[in-house]
């Protein structure tokens, strides 16, 4: 007697990407192109001294001028790009691969497996960035590795937030139950329901994060505690044109720039990621 | 004069029409029930009347309240008439409420805002209107936060609000639907005074007929977006004239037919004994910590092939027990035996055998799938319970057979969840539940958020594989309309304890514990016995 039912039409849902997104994948495609372009080629080499030329203003045979020992501004930018890029990338991996397992771990087991994992993220949270990285210069020398430590570390107990309060969430979710009356553990089910419906949480807090990171190197360099000369860092070459911002401004305009632009179009990529993934934003806007 | 005229009301978004030539009345002291399914548009006819209308809406056709005309009526004019010429109760009390806000500056901010009084005056008035709708003074001061007060109270507080201005129309759109029978009773009550009173008209907006029968003057029933009926309340019973009236009555009150009756002197399929869940409050830092006992000393069992219900209102620990049955929790004391072997003490391979024994579903037909998974694998999740997976080929064939059994085609198995209706979701989750031939299947609210028509397929589709797999039940409901015509027996359950159990049919007929009574009494029933009416008023 059993009848059957009739199914609708697939629904085929049309998603508008939102502009922030597109503006924010447009400046970071640009900068990521010009890390690897530098990979291969840069107008000059950014390591060359020519004494001649140094603290030329912009023209037209030096697009941002030259430095105090004549190195060419933009070819130094442009390889400082994978420097920060690298950097940050990096950073933003340790924090989430290391974060997110740990958030994750915390909400499925909760007690004092929870208590521990939270408390120990308060901890480091507490803990000032820069005096970590000090700490690790002073038992291993200064280098972009410091950088990466330093500022991954930092990362670990955002993504551990995030992932333990969302996922905290979705635990007392009928499918989630469901699950575990399909006999299924609970590091099964964290992999399986828990993480894939947090992705779109983690990944939007990546991108945030990586804009941070960029700053956090180039703040790291500019006390002299990331990557270290002869190797290019828009960080390193702010600190350098504090004293001659007077009469070379280029100096200091065109790696702050360089960072604006980086992190702009990071944090607007973030945000559109966010808007694309809500359904509550997606919903408001016009159809 | 009527407090409120509709002629011809059109409503469309886009290009999807939502009303289609709505006309309707209501004269001082009427109570109008407006009845019909999700999408129906009666939710839609209530935000016309108060124009608040989605931006997108254009609205043709006439509104008029106390005769005045309202429709096309500026954004300012309408504010006005909100509040002081109608007053809107929803479905949610705790959204409807401000948080942040005490119960008395919420009732006086109404007041302030339609005329000219000093908060005190104002506070004056909300301390009377609260008096009215129940909320005595010594027991809830204007000072109390909504989160202090129950379900039931903080309604009260959005029905003061909303008589605040003493409107000549009120709107309760589904007001009572959130609420437990014997607050849904008492809350009715009020309206129902309120209007004796006051002399305004009120329109209910409800999904559920028995409310309709046991409250209102006359039932207007919508279908998509149309006024099919209108009526006498009395007609409900005497047979009215629409077919799709009629339909809605006889889901209302449907009763699957059950061919096999279930074993009585077999070994129960699932048996409770002494089960004990606590919730421990936090470790106070001074004092001992205080302890909640959810389930008090809990037993029961069902036999092969039984349907028994479990009724009981929010908060009395049904939910919990149920999960205890599952060892979703771990019980305090007592023990669950499916079919002989113990599920809470049960671990690894062992608790996997006795979990394909007992299967769930639940209640929200939009929260139990997870939505990036398609039907297939949602069901073949319960293949994990198996020692071994079966072939690919194999799960695929067994997929889709499940899927047919339960009236869906195979083609389903290919697509989200999201591209499902609610009750074809509630299939799905029985589908998913039966794949490991379970011989009990739990049904937590399992047809509670279904509309009335869907309802009595679900149940339809219940009953028939019960009778061809042998399959025992338990319903899990604050619904006692749902159990009584699906189940053999009946358990009732109040403040974590099993207070009274019994055949179906004779606890409903003679209910000897005074909660049940009180349940029983409270629920709103379409074939009450007239002479048990009778009795009730003498």
């Amino acid at each position: 007697m059993t009848e059957v039912v009739a199914l609708p039409a697939p629904v085929k849902t049309r998603v508008r990407w939102p502009l922030s997104l597109v503006a924010g994948l447009a400046l970071t495609a640009v900068v990521v192109t010009t890390a690897l372009i530098a990979l291969v080629w840069t107008p000059y080499d950014p390591a060359a001294v020519d004494i001649a030329a140094k603290l030329a203003p912009p023209s037209a045979v030096h697009w941002m001028g030259t430095d105090h020992f004549g190195r060419d501004v933009l070819s130094m930018i442009m390889a400082g790009a994978q420097n920060s890029l690298i950097v940050a990338f990096v950073a933003v991996g340790v924090g989430a691969g290391i974060g997110t397992p740990l958030g994750l771990l915390a909400a499925a087991r909760g007690g004092w497996i929870d208590e521990l994992v939270m408390r120990g993220n308060d901890l480091i949270f507490a803990f000032p960035a820069l005096l970590l990285a000090v700490m690790i210069t002073a038992v291993t020398g200064p280098g972009a590795i410091n950088a990466v430590i330093a500022i991954g570390v930092f990362n670990i107990p955002v993504f551990t937030r995030v992932a333990r309060g969302a996922a905290r969430g979705l635990w007392t979710r009928e499918y989630v139950l469901a699950a575990r009356t399909a006999g299924k553990s609970r590091t099964l089910i964290s992999l399986q329901h828990i993480l894939p419906n947090l992705m779109s949480l983690l990944v939007v807090q990546a991108a945030i994060q990586f804009a941070v990171g960029i700053v956090a190197e180039a703040g790291l360099s500019y006390v002299g505690l990331g990557a270290q000369p002869p190797a290019p860092s828009w960080g390193r070459m702010l600190a350098e044109a504090q004293t001659m911002i007077g009469f070379a401004p280029w100096l200091a305009i065109m790696p702050g720039l360089a960072i604006f632009v980086t992190v702009l179009g990071l944090s607007l990529t973030g945000d559109g990621l966010r808007d694309l993934f809500d359904p509550r934003v997606r919903r408001e806007r016009p159809a | 004069m009527n407090v409120l005229d509709i002629r011809d009301l059109n409503l469309s978004i886009g290009a999807t029409p939502i009303l289609k030539g709505v006309s309707l009345s209501v004269a001082p002291g009427e109570i109008l029930g407006l009845v019909g399914e999700s999408g129906s548009g009666k939710s839609m006819t209530a935000l016309a009347i108060i124009g608040l209308t989605p931006p997108r809406a254009t609205v043709t056709g006439d509104i008029r309240l106390n005769g005045q005309l309202v429709s096309g009526a500026s954004d300012a004019a309408l504010q006005k008439v909100r509040g002081r010429d109608v007053g809107v109760i929803f479905q949610e009390p705790m959204t409807a409420l401000n948080p942040v806000m005490t119960i008395g500056d919420q009732v006086a901010e109404t007041v302030r805002l339609h005329k000219r009084v000093s908060r005190k005056a104002a506070l004056a008035v909300a301390r009377a209107l609260l008096d009215r709708v129940g909320l005595p003074a010594e027991r809830f001061p204007l000072s109390r936060y909504p989160h202090e007060l129950s379900g039931g109270q903080r309604q009260r507080v959005a029905i003061a609000i909303a008589i605040a201005l003493t409107p000549k129309l009120l709107i309760a759109d589904e007001a009572t639907t959130a609420l437990d029978v014997t607050t849904q009773a008492q809350v009715l009550e009020l309206l129902k005074r309120l209007v004796c009173e006051d002399g305004m008209g009120l329109i209910l907006i409800t999904h559920d007929l028995a409310v309709v029968a046991e409250t209102c003057d006359r039932l207007a029933v919508m279908k998509d977006g149309e006024l099919v009926e209108e009526a006498p309340v009395d007609r409900i019973g005497s047979g009215m004239a629409h077919p799709y009236s009629q339909h809605l009555l006889a889901n209302a009150t449907h009763a699957p037919v059950r061919r096999s009756r279930p074993q009585a002197d077999a070994a129960p399929v699932l048996e409770v004994q002494g089960l004990v869940r606590d919730y421990g409050g936090a470790p106070a830092l001074f004092g001992r910590s205080k302890t909640f006992r959810a389930v008090d000393d809990v037993s029961l069992s069902i036999q092969p092939g039984e349907s028994v219900g479990l009724v009981g209102e929010s908060g009395c620990g049904k939910s919990t027990l149920l999960r205890a049955i599952l060892a979703l929790e771990a019980p305090q004391a007592g023990c669950v035996r499916v079919r002989g072997r113990d599920i809470t003490t049960a671990r690894g391979v062992a608790l996997k055998a006795i979990r394909r024994d007992i299967q769930v579903v639940f209640q929200d037909p939009y929260g139990s799938f997870d939505p990036r998974w398609k039907v297939r694998d949602l069901v073949a999740e319960n293949f994990h319970l198996l020692d071994a997976r079966p072939a690919p080929d194999e799960a695929r064939r067994r997929i889709d057979e499940i899927l047919e059994r339960v009236g869906l085609t195979s083609s389903a198995a290919d697509r989200y969840p999201h591209e499902f209706s609610g009750g074809q979701r509630q299939r799905i989750a029985i589908a998913r539940a039966l794949i490991t031939e379970p011989s009990v299947v739990c049904l937590d609210e399992a047809v509670s958020a279904l509309d009335v028509s869907v309802r009595a397929q679900v149940l339809d589709l219940l009953a028939d594989l019960s009778d061809r797999l042998g399959l025992s039940y338990l319903f899990v409901t604050h619904d006692l309309s749902v159990v009584r015509t699906v189940t053999d027996r009946l358990l009732v359950m109040h403040a974590g304890k099993i207070v009274e159990q019994g055949a179906t049919s004779a606890v409903f007929a003679a209910p000897s514990h005074p909660y049940t009574q009180k349940l029983l009494a409270a629920t709103p029933d379409l074939v009450r016995n007239p002479a048990l009416e009778k009795e009730d008023a003498r």
